[in-house]
């Protein structure tokens, strides 16, 4: 055991003695956590991060026309600028026409390389995409600096298109431990399924991967072959299976995950730096045709067109609307422009480049403000044409317990390992030096706040789920003091992650419950002496029908 | 030796020398090679810059005429960046060092504390100039002759770090700290940079690398990537699939095209699965021969089968029936004529049949491989690096196919000419 472990030993059995004095001493002297605003916005301009764009534009352009072509996928989260074009062919009744000025070309690319080739090629002057799969198109298309993508707006929220279905004996993230799964490969299921697997501190090689193209193969792979376990698919397919085939259920979709896939367009590079006041047509266009939607008669009308450009029936078209949350001005702005956020921009696009990275898929992303562009959300938020538009995509919640809360098995867990400082609770405990006494300006743990950014990252996404919160103490004192003060010990532990990630992140206080669960789990049963590991808090989502 | 190369060059049949018959199936070849050099060559340009920190050359500077093939970091201290202005974006940022001004075109480059941190494109060292002290004017008398001796640095060589004096108005004033840490200061380095500016190429990098581009990515390629078991993972996947094919179309082509009334029950079948989008059917396979080897197998099989079964039947049915009234005037029986002339006559043309299908294969391996792509094969790569790239390397994975395919028919090719000698004669 080495000399922090004797430490704590020796503190324990002094708390043990002193316990009322050790509570009445550690209560009011939290230091203050510096970071209590609501928003804080970047401070660099995005002009002075972006790669500069060099050499004649190569994108194919008509003066007289003006037509920009946006391809998009078969997705509910086209539906705002379907309905702001009029339909999906250029025409004079848009939006962007009669306000802007140009012409919009809806052309249907579902295949995202084909979709990309055309973007590359100068074909169309859009891109559209998941985030994740701009952290992959990227580093490719910015070799050539006019076919860099920028990224103006955040389109939606995928909010239940995406999720996972497992055969009925996986309840858990960490029963996919040694199992097999299929997904596609590059596509915002690999994301979705490695984020989980890494969240729940599953090693990516501890699961079997197999790979599809297409989601829709990986669910036919999966329905298929029942020694697969599970598979990562879209919607309808992962509503359809759990109906169709015996013994399988849904793991977890975005629907819990609402804030974990953000599905975004790019412009060329070039396109951006010659028609800027296009793009912003487009940006608030869009907007606009989120407004739209509010009048029942043109948001019928806005499902007959996407129904005809698609090809499909109206009633699928419609079924598709709870796959996707299209996000207004207020929640764009949340995205690009708040700095503490934990599923802005930044954060999602970081937390995808660290997944890739495990994965073994990118070597090194290309940073983020090297992509974004929120210049036009900040000129919009400055102009005061969006004003109305406020951020609903915010979860309630009902306060509940612990108890009820884990009557049902948490969709995941993540162990958080914080070091603290020998009975006391306070996450930012400064180091202490060889007498005792407080160390200013240091931090017992100085990895805080990566840990904790970790910890929001996941309790963000995971926007409509209850997350508890459960602290363990190590069970070196078991029989020797009451199990009380471990409880307690741990419970404010608990307690202080919690306040620690509403104070900093703004998240809504009764989304957690917390609990001590002193020394009665070990983190590894077969070990269960291993005090190192089992001084730790758990972090675990549960879907949000359990409150 | 005579040139023959275009004599008689539309004689009908005249033949040609072997020599001959390289020369000329190079050349379209290495034609399509000059066209992709010529549309993937753009404009170079030279800049100047001031030296600095390389990344990967922390210990020593890299020597003149240093090929970067990556791009790299450089680090430059002690400067800063000014941005393009909204007046004229085309600019690009400037790099202020020691008052001199750098033009950085479309190179991207930020602050990075008191330094700059830029991105070289691809290129090279062309050599390193020394810049001559500044040569700081008085009027009447140099300043250097005011002050012959460089002020010893006690910090061991360690410049000091001060704005730039560009004004003589300061000079003047000659005994003042900063008249004589400029001094002090050894002259600014500079470099030259040689680059290719890739947006001027007629078709972007993003769409088709160079070819210098993909022959870099080579290495990479064959060893991170394992381009030889990908390519074995494939062969053998076609070859299996083969097999199964040819062990399935062989039996029916032989009754088809013996038995009129086995034609007419397979005929049509045969017909509309040589009209069906192949494509389509990837997951019919999957839901019938799950996610492993069978479904690539089996599918490539079926793209074989639905290949190679009309060709075979109409080698069969191209066996003149003078031989056969031969055989039975003769008094063959019926096993007879199939195994002892039909087959025989018939067999050149069937392999044939078999060497020109089985190129087709290599066509199917993309939709094969698209279902549990983590198991190998040159598919599987095409398809991974179309989303992520490398991009060079889709067309590396194209040439080793293309050569795998000469090599392949070559031996086809051979075993051919030892099988039916009588066939390669020269007619």
């Amino acid at each position: 055991m080495n000399f922090r472990g004797k430490l704590f030993l020796v503190l324990m059995a002094m708390l043990a003695i002193c316990f009322s004095f050790a509570q009445a001493q550690e209560a009011p002297e939290a230091p203050d956590t510096e970071s209590i605003t609501t928003v804080k916005d970047y401070k660099f301009v995005p002009r002075e991060t972006l790669p500069p764009v060099q050499g004649t534009s190569a994108y194919k352009w008509d003066d007289k026309e003006k037509v920009v072509v946006f391809p998009i996928n078969v997705w509910a989260g086209w539906l705002p600028i379907i309905a702001a074009n009029n339909g999906f062919a250029p025409n004079e009744d848009s939006v962007f026409f009669k306000k802007y000025g140009f012409k919009v070309n809806l052309k249907l690319i579902d295949d995202p390389v084909v979709a990309r080739d055309t973007f590359a090629s100068g074909e169309s002057h859009v891109l559209w995409g998941t985030l994740d799969m701009m952290v992959l198109f990227a580093p490719e298309l910015m070799k050539d600096s006019r076919t860099a993508p920028r990224i103006f707006q955040q389109v939606d929220w995928s909010s239940g298109g995406d999720g996972i279905v497992a055969r009925s004996k996986i309840r858990s993230v960490a029963d996919l431990k040694g199992k097999t799964i299929v997904y596609a490969q590059n596509s915002p299921s690999q994301y979705f399924i490695s984020n989980l697997l890494i969240n729940a501190g599953i090693g990516l090689e501890e699961v079997t991967h197999k790979y599809t193209t297409t989601a829709f193969e990986a669910a036919a792979a999966f329905v298929s072959d029942p020694k697969i376990d599970a598979c990562v698919s879209w919607a309808p397919d992962i509503y359809t299976i759990p109906e169709k085939v015996a013994g399988t259920r849904i793991l977890t979709t975005t629907g819990e995950a609402n804030k974990l896939i953000a599905d975004v367009w790019a412009v060329r590079a070039d396109f951006a730096r010659d028609k800027p006041e296009i793009v912003k047509g487009l940006v608030a266009g869009i907007f606009a045709g989120i407004d739209m939607l509010n009048n029942p008669t043109t948001k019928a009308q806005a499902f007959q067109w996407m129904a005809d450009g698609y090809g499909m029936k109206i009633e699928d078209v419609q079924a598709m609307e709870a796959d996707a949350h299209p996000t207004n001005f207020a929640e764009n702005r949340e995205f690009f422009l708040n700095a503490n956020n934990p599923t802005n921009f930044e954060r999602t696009w970081k937390s995808i480049a660290y997944v890739y990275n495990q994965a073994g898929l990118v070597k090194e992303a290309v940073p983020f403000n090297q992509v974004m562009d929120f210049s036009l959300i900040d000129e919009l938020g400055k102009s005061g044409e969006f004003k109305h538009h406020q951020d609903n995509y915010v979860s309630k919640f009902v306060p509940t317990t612990y108890n009820k809360v884990n009557a049902e098995a948490p969709i995941i867990t993540q162990t958080v390992r914080i070091n603290f400082y020998p009975n006391s609770s306070n996450i930012y405990e400064p180091a202490h030096d060889i007498t005792g006494n407080a160390v200013l300006n240091t931090l017992y743990d100085p990895n805080i706040e990566a840990t904790l950014d970790k910890v929001a990252r996941l309790v963000g996404a995971y926007d409509r789920a209850v997350v508890a919160i459960v602290g363990h103490t190590d069970s070196s004192m078991k029989g020797k003091i009451p199990e009380k003060i471990v409880k307690d010990l741990s419970l404010s532990r608990a307690e202080a992650v919690k306040k620690a990630l509403v104070d900093k992140y703004k998240f809504d206080e009764k989304k957690f419950v917390v609990e001590g669960e002193g020394w009665n789990k070990p983190a590894d049963n077969d070990n269960p002496m291993n005090q190192a590991l089992n001084r730790r808090v758990e972090v675990s989502v549960f879907p949000p029908e359990s409150n | 030796m005579k040139f023959s190369l275009l004599e008689n060059f539309f004689g009908i049949r005249t033949g040609a020398r072997i020599a001959d018959q390289i020369i000329l199936g190079v050349l379209p070849i290495f034609f399509i090679f000059l066209l992709w050099v010529f549309a993937t060559s753009g404009r170079t340009e030279t800049v100047t810059l001031p030296d600095g920190i390389f990344e990967g050359y922390e210990k020593a500077a890299p020597p003149d005429g240093t090929l970067f093939k990556d791009r790299i970091r450089l680090t430059i201290e002690n400067s800063s960046l000014e941005y393009a202005s909204e007046i004229d974006p085309d600019q690009g940022s400037v790099l202020v060092k020691d008052g001199q001004r750098f033009k950085l075109g479309n190179m991207p480059a930020r602050p990075f504390g008191k330094s700059v941190r830029i991105t070289l494109p691809i290129g090279r060292i062309i050599d390193r100039v020394k810049e001559p002290p500044l040569p700081i004017e008085v009027p009447g008398k140099k300043v250097s002759e005011s002050l012959p001796v460089a002020v010893p640095n006690a910090s061991g060589g360690e410049p000091i770090a001060v704005p730039a004096v560009t004004d003589t108005t300061v000079a003047s004033i000659d005994s003042t700290l900063d008249a004589v840490t400029a001094k002090a200061k050894p002259p600014l380095m500079k470099f030259n940079y040689q680059f290719e500016i890739v947006e001027t190429r007629i078709i972007s990098p993003s769409m088709l690398p160079s070819p210098s581009e993909v022959s870099r990515s080579l290495p990479s390629l064959w060893s991170d990537r394992f381009l030889p078991k990908n390519i074995l993972f494939s062969f053998l996947r076609v070859s299996a699939g083969f097999l199964v094919a040819f062990s399935i179309v062989f039996p029916v082509s032989l009754m088809m095209g013996t038995f009129s009334k086995c034609k007419a029950l397979f005929a049509p079948l045969m017909l509309f699965a040589g009209y069906l989008p192949i494509p389509a059917l990837v997951p019919l396979f999957m839901i019938l021969f799950g996610t492993n080897e069978l479904q690539k197998i089996m599918f490539l099989a079926f793209g074989f089968a639905i290949y190679l079964l009309p060709l075979f039947v109409k080698a069969l049915e191209e066996v003149d029936n003078v031989y056969l009234q031969t055989g039975y005037t003769l008094g063959a029986g019926k096993f007879q004529i199939l195994n002892n002339i039909l087959l025989p006559i018939a067999l050149p043309n069937l392999y044939d049949a078999m060497r020109l299908g089985f190129g087709i294969g290599w066509g199917y391996i993309i939709l094969a491989e698209m279902v549990d792509m983590g198991s190998f094969g040159v598919g599987t790569l095409i398809l991974t690096s179309q989303r992520r790239g490398p991009r060079e390397d889709i067309y590396l994975v194209l040439i080793a196919i293309v050569l795998m395919a000469f090599i392949t028919d070559k031996i086809w090719e051979k075993v051919g000419e030892r099988l039916f000698p009588y066939r390669s004669q020269r007619r």
